[in-house]
């Protein structure tokens, strides 16, 4: 029977190595993803990464047991990602009235609401990539609250309660960011859909 | 978009992103099912939801086995409650790690129920010797700012634990004290330096400290005063 987060978190407090490893195994990939998005370099990445699961282990003492242990390894994460992005220089946002490179957002939208799953040919699996490729292309255009915000939620399932934890932000934050979020990628494939796929597309 | 459509679109949005508890997400698929035109909408929605979940990056082996080994040598370098204590004892009680830490000691060991019957067990709190109140203690004042923050923020008015209480505390001493306070963190360092010099070679108090410590802190009703002080 495998030991639940607690279980680990617990024998990390106790200086259990095995329960770290345990614990690092679980989680190393899904944080690694958060980090390198949220911060968008691979060095810093690299460092966030490192310094989350040293105070993991050095600090499995401060974890309080009415939140979950995923929020709590999160929370260290994004605070270290926070410091991180307030010491450089704030990256400029590529803004969603742009033009995205290599896609067609109209197409993508387009493929989104007809009916799904209708084919699994590797014309349309190739399709399914394309309209993913210019979705996460679209993401990333997304001003930095909002993408930190959605790909929180979004690649890790949480509960809007559970991001705003993470991110130190009210719960209504959460909910307006991501609505918001969703709403202005939709505008953007909407927008293009309404005046039509560009010639020689769709 | 009318407010009403707005409001549709909210919780169609709410539907994509699994954040609809059971009851309203069978709500939300009834009213679907007689909307074709909403359904289609959804469908996108989730869909586009859907192909966000990117697949996981995977950090490189040299950064994992780095991870692993920084993690073990800052854990074994780690000092223990008794090499950090005497530090902050040196130091004046207006800073605030020295309060804190004070503070943290002092709800550890006069909060009810904090020492449990059962040692280890999981369910139940973890406070279990003198020894394991040090690490946390530790990791206290081993914690940044932020994390105290982290800690303190948001949390229920009625906080039991005694930790957040104390980095409630840390927050509050980041003001400069007035002078009524100055007589509760004395009656505070008295209970933490006989915790500290009583304490045996493992960080453990005995139960007879312990007892006295308790008696002195009912006696002086000193949780009352810090309660009233940090939240009033």
């Amino acid at each position: 029977m495998h030991p639940s987060d607690e279980e680990l978190i617990l024998g990390c407090r106790h200086g259990d190595e095995e329960s770290f490893d345990q614990l690092f195994e679980r989680y190393r990939s899904r944080l690694f993803t958060f980090i390198r998005r949220y911060v968008r370099d691979h060095q810093a990445a690299e460092d966030i990464f490192q310094k989350t699961f040293v105070r993991v282990f050095t600090r499995a003492g401060s974890f309080r047991r009415r939140a979950k242990v995923s929020t709590w390894i999160y929370t260290i994460a994004a605070n270290l990602c926070r410091d991180e992005l307030k010491r450089r220089k704030r990256r400029p946002t590529v803004s969603l009235d742009e033009p995205l490179p290599g896609h067609d957002p109209g197409h993508a939208w387009a493929a989104l609401k007809a009916t799904d799953d209708e084919s699994h040919s590797p014309r349309a699996a190739a399709e399914e990539a394309e309209h993913r490729a210019a979705l996460w292309r679209a993401v990333d255009a997304l001003p930095d609250e909002l993408r930190v915000t959605l790909e929180l939620q979004t690649l890790h399932g949480l509960k809007y309660r559970e991001v705003a934890e993470i991110l130190g932000i009210p719960l209504g934050t959460v909910q307006s960011r991501l609505h918001n979020a969703i709403k202005l990628l939709r505008a953007k494939f909407r927008d293009v859909l309404e005046h039509g796929p560009e010639p020689g597309r769709g | 978009m009318k407010k009403k459509d707005q409001d549709i679109d909210d919780v169609l949005i709410d539907y994509a992103l699994g954040q609809l508890d059971p009851n309203d997400t069978a709500r939300v698929e009834l009213m679907l099912a007689e909307r074709p035109e909403l359904m289609r909408e959804a469908r996108a929605l989730k869909r586009m939801v859907s192909h966000m979940g990117v697949s996981m990056i995977v950090p490189p082996p040299r950064l994992v086995s780095r991870t692993r080994r920084a993690a073990r040598e800052a854990r074994a370098r780690r000092p223990g409650w008794r090499g950090v204590l005497p530090a902050a004892l040196r130091r004046p009680l207006v800073p605030a790690a020295a309060g804190v830490v004070v503070l943290a000691i002092v709800a550890l060991l006069v909060v009810p129920g904090l020492l449990p019957s059962r040692p280890g067990d999981v369910t139940t709190p973890h406070y279990t010797t003198p020894g394991t109140l040090g690490e946390e203690l530790t990791s206290f004042m081993q914690s940044s700012l932020s994390e105290m923050r982290t800690l303190a923020r948001g949390k229920d008015p009625g906080v039991e634990d005694p930790s957040e209480r104390a980095a409630q505390a840390m927050l509050w001493q980041k003001e400069p004290l007035p002078e009524a306070q100055l007589e509760v963190l004395h009656d505070i360092e008295t209970v933490w330096r006989t915790a500290y010099e009583r304490a045996g070679p493992a960080g453990i108090l005995s139960d007879e400290t312990i007892t006295e410590l308790q008696d002195f802190v009912a006696q002086k009703r000193l949780v009352e005063r810090i309660e009233a002080l940090m939240f009033h």
